[in-house]
Formats: C-alpha cells, sequence, structure tokens
C-alpha cells in the first residue's frame, strides 16, 4: 500500500480534532490522536477526562459532532458500530458487557457470525475450552473478561480497542490477562488502544502512552521515557 | 365430557391465535423496542388479503399462503418509511404506529367499504376428538398456530439469525459493536413479525366477519398477554398468552361473555401487580 492511502502519518488509526458528547454536553473537545499497525497505545486520564467516550465514538456508539476519524486511510467518521466493527475494530467494553445469558459458545459465535473456528479464542484462552458450554452469567469475573477478549478476537482485529480490563479483577488475574493480551499482539499483529488505570499494565504492554485531560490530548509518551521517567506518570495522574 | 372437551378446544384454538398475535408484538418490541400499535392492522390486512384472492377466484389455501407473504412485504416498506424514523424515541413509535394504524384502516374502508365481509370456510366437516365432534377448520387453525410458533423458535434458538436477534434483543450495541448488521435484523424482524399478524389474520378469517375496526379487538388481549408473560424470553408471550386465552374464553363459556373482559382484566392487573417483569422473565432472573 503506497504510504499516501495510509494518510500523511501512515497511521492505522488516524483521529483528527474530534468533537464528541452526550446530549449539550461535550466529553470530547478536539481530540487527535494516531495508532500505528501493530502499535499498542495506552490511553491515560483521570475519570471523567473522556476515555470511555472516546472508545464508544470511534466505535460509532456516540456521534461524532465534528472532526474526523480514518481507519487505514478510509474515513469511517459516522459509520455505524457494525461497518466499523467490519473493517477490522473489535472492542472490549467497560464493564465487559457478554452475554450472561447465553454460553461461551455462542458469545464466541457473535463475535463473528460467519465461520470462524474457536482456535484463536481457545488457544490464548484455553480455560474457556473447558467451559464452552456453561453459562456466560456463571463464569468468574476474570473469565468474564477473558470472554470479552476471546469474543473480540473472533473477528481476527487489526485494531483492539480496550477500556479497563483490569478492573475488579485481582492482581495475580491481571497479570496473567497483561500476558495474554502482550502475546496476543505478537502473534495477530493487532494494534490496540488500551485505556487502563492499571499503569503496571500499561507500562507493560504500550509501546507509547496518550494523556488525555478535558477532553484533549495533552501529551504522548513513549514508555520507555515513562519507564525512565515514571514522575511524567505520577504528575499527571495525581493532578 | 363432550361439553368439557369443547370447552377446552375452544380455549386453546383462541389462545394459539393469540400466541401468533402476542409473539409478533413481543418480537418487535423486544428487538427493537418499538411498541406496534399498529400490529392489529397487519392482521386486519392479512384476512383481507385472503378475501382479495378468493375475489380473484383463487383458492383459500393460496389466499393462506399469500397473506403472510404480501403483509410482510406491507411490513419491509413500513419499517423503510416510518419504524426507522423512530428508532430510540420510545413514545414516537407508539404515534408513528397508531397513525399507521389509522391510514391503513381508512385505506381498506376507502377500497373496501365499511361494511363487514365473509370468508367461508374451507374445511366445513367436523371431527370426532374424545368423543366430541369439533370443527374440523378450528382444529386446522390449532396446527397452523403450533407450526408457526414451533417454526420460531427454531428460527431464534438453531440459526445464527436467530443467535443475532438474541444478542440484540440482550444487548443491542454491543451486537451492533461485534459486526452484527442492526439495521439489517431490523428490517427482517418487523417484516417476520408483520408476517405473523397476516398469517393470524388469514387463518381467522373463516370464523370472524372482515372489517376495517377488527384489528383492535386482537391488539388489546396480545398485549394484555405480552404484559403478563413478560419479555424475558419468548415463552413470555406464549405463556401470557395462554394466562389471557383461557381466561377469557373459559370465562365466556362457563359464566357469561359479559364479564369475560373484566375477569381478563383484574387478572392482568394483579399479575403485573405481583409480577411487574412478567411470570416468565421473573422467574428467569431467580434462577
Amino acid at each position: 500500500m503506497p504510504p499516501s492511502a495510509r494518510g500523511i502519518w501512515g497511521a492505522m488509526l488516524e483521529v483528527e480534532t474530534l468533537t464528541a458528547g452526550y446530549g449539550r454536553g461535550v466529553v470530547l473537545d478536539g481530540v487527535s490522536l494516531t495508532v500505528g499497525a501493530g502499535e499498542v497505545v495506552g490511553l491515560l486520564g483521570l475519570n471523567g477526562a473522556g476515555k470511555t467516550t472516546l472508545l464508544r465514538t470511534l466505535m460509532g456508539l456516540v456521534q461524532t459532532r465534528a472532526g474526523r476519524v480514518r481507519f487505514d486511510g478510509d474515513d469511517i467518521t459516522g459509520c455505524a458500530p457494525f461497518e466499523v466493527a467490519g473493517r477490522g475494530v473489535a472492542y472490549v467494553p467497560q464493564g465487559r458487557e457478554i452475554f450472561g445469558d447465553f454460553t461461551v459458545e455462542d458469545n464466541l459465535r457473535l463475535g463473528n457470525l460467519g465461520e470462524t473456528p474457536f482456535d484463536l479464542a481457545f488457544h490464548h484462552f484455553p480455560a474457556l475450552e473447558s467451559r464452552r458450554r456453561q453459562r456466560a452469567g456463571e463464569l468468574s469475573g476474570g473469565q468474564q473478561q477473558q470472554l470479552a477478549i476471546a469474543r473480540a478476537l473472533m473477528n481476527r482485529p487489526r485494531l483492539l480497542l480496550l477500556d479497563e480490563p483490569s478492573e475488579g479483577l485481582q492482581p495475580s488475574i491481571v497479570g496473567e490477562i497483561t500476558e495474554t493480551l502482550t502475546a496476543i499482539a505478537e502473534t495477530t499483529g493487532a494494534a490496540i488502544l488500551l485505556v487502563e488505570q492499571n499503569i503496571d499494565m500499561v507500562l507493560a504492554l504500550a509501546d507509547a502512552c496518550a494523556f488525555l485531560e478535558t477532553g484533549r490530548i495533552e501529551a504522548r509518551h513513549s514508555a520507555d521515557a515513562l519507564r525512565a521517567q515514571p514522575e511524567i506518570l505520577h504528575d499527571f495522574l495525581a493532578l | 365430557m363432550q361439553e368439557f372437551v369443547i370447552t377446552i378446544l375452544d380455549a386453546s384454538n383462541y389462545t394459539l391465535i393469540l400466541v401468533l398475535v402476542a409473539l409478533g408484538l413481543a418480537i418487535i418490541f423486544g428487538l427493537m423496542n418499538v411498541i406496534n400499535m399498529a400490529h392489529g392492522e397487519l392482521l386486519m390486512l392479512g384476512a383481507y388479503v385472503l378475501l382479495t384472492v378468493q375475489q380473484l377466484g383463487g383458492s383459500f389455501w393460496l389466499g393462506l399462503i399469500a397473506a403472510p407473504i404480501v403483509v410482510g412485504l406491507v411490513g419491509l416498506v413500513i419499517e423503510e418509511l416510518v419504524i426507522r424514523w423512530v428508532y430510540r424515541r420510545f413514545l414516537d413509535t407508539i404515534l408513528a404506529t397508531w397513525g399507521l394504524s389509522l391510514v391503513i384502516k381508512q385505506a381498506i374502508t376507502l377500497y373496501f367499504g365499511p361494511a363487514s365481509h365473509s370468508v367461508d370456510v374451507p374445511l366445513a366437516g367436523t371431527v370426532e376428538v374424545l368423543g366430541a365432534q369439533y370443527p374440523a377448520y378450528r382444529l386446522f387453525i390449532m396446527a397452523v398456530s403450533i407450526v408457526a410458533v414451533a417454526v420460531t423458535l427454531r428460527l431464534f434458538f438453531g440459526t445464527r439469525f436467530g443467535l443475532a436477534a438474541r444478542g440484540v434483543i440482550a444487548n443491542r450495541d454491543m451486537a451492533a459493536c461485534l459486526g452484527i448488521n442492526t439495521r439489517r435484523l431490523d428490517r427482517y424482524t418487523f417484516a417476520y413479525g408483520a408476517a405473523f399478524a397476516g398469517l393470524a389474520g388469514a387463518a381467522m378469517s373463516p370464523l370472524i366477519s372482515l372489517d376495517p375496526q377488527m384489528g383492535l379487538g386482537f391488539l388489546v388481549p396480545a398485549f394484555l398477554a405480552v404484559l403478563i408473560g413478560g419479555l424475558g424470553s419468548l415463552m413470555g408471550p406464549v405463556v401470557g398468552s395462554l394466562a389471557v386465552g383461557a381466561t377469557d374464553n373459559l370465562t365466556a363459556t362457563l359464566y357469561s361473555p359479559v364479564w369475560a373482559q373484566l375477569v381478563v382484566f383484574v387478572m392482568a392487573i394483579v399479575v403485573i401487580r405481583l409480577f411487574p417483569r412478567g411470570l416468565i422473565a421473573r422467574r428467569g432472573r431467580e434462577t
């Protein structure tokens, strides 16, 4: 693909001065952000900064007021969620939103109604395979999170949007999920945009971090720089 | 004994027709959050499609097959022209579909006139059931209804389309984020619900008089059935129809038709007071 087809920055996902909100309120006020192919970007910010809203807007769940979103050089601003998903973007929402009354298998099937076999999902999450006929609502919190990620993998995504995958989980399980996500990023080559409060997880996974504050990206640092100078992080999150 | 059998069969008959109407209503509501006030008119259209086919010289059976197809197509058009514009505006769906019901009623009145029509019963004979003579056609209707409900259950629980539809019912936004084309699903589901109403109307037509106002008499008990049964699962409307159909019919037969409506409404109020989410949804939540 020629560079021009991928946009000026050569990025897979390009967000340009995106403005969005609920009702009359503005949550995102000119967000600009890029995620390269295969890149893992952590999105940090205090509660209410608009992290979840940004992911929901990218998925098409929240209407865009102004600005532009490009994926692979194509304008996907204002696309319906199923169209965004169809282009290879998968979403693991906050709170997981698995289908509790359905079996594990049916949850995965809903991730791709085509003929995709479960191998990729079960390869990364073998614990789910033994529970494939169990109702998803009966799984533990960690397993539900695994299922939500596995379901996203069913669509063979090239970009994963993850919203607080560590929320409400024990530290040991957070470590496990971090390892699995690292493996997923490496083996599938999918890019990840990760919203996360758990700094250890972000630093373990991300190539770069973007800081969202009052509806704008205030700064972007490489993960190496943040590991070398953790005070940048602490200053930002202590604001 | 014979009287008892006939009473039970009559009640089953009414219940099964109600299931057809209520199920269409519940599927449309569950999936799209649209309260379809025009559902009774779709039923009425089904009966008039059959009447038209007969007037053109076609057989009753051709009309019975044509009715769900034609009304399903009408449903597609209605979804495209009206319903899709009022999704997510719950109250507007009631107003829009109510307006639609007026339009359909007036259109039929203009074309066929306000007077009632009748359709001949195609299976005139009777069949002996447990010692009682029962009209063959009524048994046929019961069979049609049971088959239609079974096909629907199979569609929803045994196919990918059904899985997608149940996913949308459980969590529309998440289902859409997984790539399920909610737009197409809405369209087909509305058409399916409409076709169901059309089938019910056509199947019922030999037993009742056809007039442009006939829809309402089915819409109200079907709504009650959906409320009583709950929207938690497809079994909700089935159970609700059983409750409404049996109560209505048994009160009318054993006591007096005048009291039937009253008893049904009182029962509905009591059930909704005790189980605000309906009989089935409540049970599902406890397990």
